[in-house]
């Protein structure tokens, strides 16, 4: 909110340096603003509640869905998309270090609501192919069973799981083959076998 | 005539040395009989076996499966038949039941496969695009024993009991699965669980039809659709037809 005070009128106090400040104030919503994405295996577990389950509220979520966000030693594994990351090139990463070539269920959520939480995280690199999507992995730490819950009910309110079926995630991982973020040799040989040739 | 009669194999043309091996045979033979009918062997595969033989040796695998009504068959051709013939008839129905008892240990040992896989299951976490136990022993079986295991999952299945979650996770596995001998059964299957009352189950079935990537399916899944209370799921299995029929 300072930030906002400061850029916003010098922006217009100084219009030929309107770029920079364009970018700062960029550069801050986007630290605001940046999207997240969290893996999920069970996708149909977070829709919406059907008519066939008037115990389930609005904006609940259902305890099957808590599998989804499985922890370890109380952390999460979530990536923030960047800039210069695409939330493409970061589902292809993670598609890419499976062992089958699959579905690929994902929820996406606001950064801000880690904070309205008050949930912890660290910046701690990623596990897959692309070296610069690693970059944008983050663990939420310090979880408690119910800020996980709630953090859960939070996503789930806040926008709908989504799905890329096993031939979009195979058009993904190839563009990232052929763009060169990943190394074809690094991939599990199932999932190999089903891309173009070099 | 009376059964006492009937077994009275002296009475019969046959020579003694065949009346003798025909006694030991259906000692071994009849503890045998015993056993299938007490374990409820279906009698319908017991003639499988026997469908493309004589109508004699139908008589004889009759009568190893009923008792007194079809007994009267084997009887009357005891008094009637070459020798020869019974014997070799014989022959034939100690070879099928040798079959059919081979077939029915197999399954059990599938069988039993089957619900140590199920056993571990239980505890395990599945994860998209993982290899599992149960989808790593899936893949093992149907490449062991193809039709075979697919007939006797196909039991298991119908039994019921298993978790939408392991059933999900078994319907991923069976789209992924390369075995063309058992393609049309495991569509089969997959179609048939999209009338499951779970949601979890009925988008693993359409997940798993997506993954064998056969458009005969397209079809069911436009029933399915139709028929599906949940919106996204339907929108996720209009996403299967479209890639079905693209």
């Amino acid at each position: 909110m300072t930030l906002c005070v400061y850029v916003i009128p010098r922006r217009e106090k100084h219009p030929n340096s309107r770029l920079f400040w364009d970018k700062l104030a960029s550069l801050w919503a986007s630290k605001l603003m940046a999207l997240c994405v969290r893996k999920l295996d069970r996708k149909v577990t977070w829709d919406d509640p059907r008519k066939d389950e008037p115990w389930l509220g609005p904006n609940d979520l259902r305890a099957d869905a808590l599998s989804d966000l499985l922890t370890d030693a109380n952390k999460l594994s979530v990536w923030v998309e960047r800039d210069e990351v695409s939330l493409r090139r970061i589902l292809a990463a993670v598609a890419a270090k499976r062992d089958l070539l699959v579905k690929l269920d994902f929820i996406v959520f606001d950064f801000a609501i880690l904070g309205q939480i008050g949930i912890e995280h660290e910046q701690v690199a990623g596990d897959t192919q692309d070296s610069v999507v690693n970059a944008c992995h983050v663990d939420l730490v310090q979880l408690t069973a119910e800020k996980l819950s709630n953090f859960g009910s939070r996503i789930r309110a806040a926008r709908k799981a989504e799905r890329y079926q096993h031939k979009t995630v195979a058009q993904l991982i190839q563009d990232s083959l052929d763009r060169g973020f990943i190394d074809r040799n690094l991939l599990k040989p199932a999932v190999a076998a089903k891309m173009r040739a070099p | 005539m009376s059964h006492a009669t009937a077994y009275d194999f002296s009475s019969a043309s046959i020579e003694p040395r065949q009346v003798r091996a025909l006694y030991k045979l259906r000692e071994k033979l009849e503890p045998l009989r015993r056993r299938l009918v007490a374990d409820r062997f279906p009698k319908d595969s017991l003639l499988t076996g026997a469908n493309s033989a004589s109508p004699l040796i139908q008589k004889l695998v009759y009568t190893l499966v009923d008792s007194d009504p079809a007994r009267d068959s084997w009887i009357e051709y005891q008094h009637t038949g070459e020798p020869g013939a019974i014997a070799e008839a014989v022959g034939t129905v100690s070879e099928t039941i040798s079959a059919v008892t081979t077939t029915q240990v197999l399954d059990r040992a599938i069988a039993q496969n089957i619900e140590s896989l199920l056993t571990i299951a239980r505890d395990e976490h599945f994860e998209d695009g993982m290899n599992s136990n149960l989808s790593v022993g899936l893949q093992v079986l149907f490449r062991n024993f193809s039709a075979e295991f697919a007939r006797v999952l196909g039991e298991r299945l119908t039994k019921g009991g298993i978790s939408a979650r392991i059933l999900a996770e078994m319907f991923y596995a069976l789209g992924q699965i390369e075995d063309d001998n058992t393609k049309d059964w495991r569509m089969a299957t997959l179609v048939d669980f999209l009338k499951s009352p779970s949601p979890v189950v009925r988008d693993a079935a359409a997940v798993g039809l997506a993954y064998l990537d056969d458009k005969r399916a397209a079809p069911y899944l436009r029933e399915a659709m139709d028929r599906e209370s949940s919106e996204t799921l339907k929108e996720d299995i209009r996403a299967v037809v479209e890639q079905l029929t693209a």
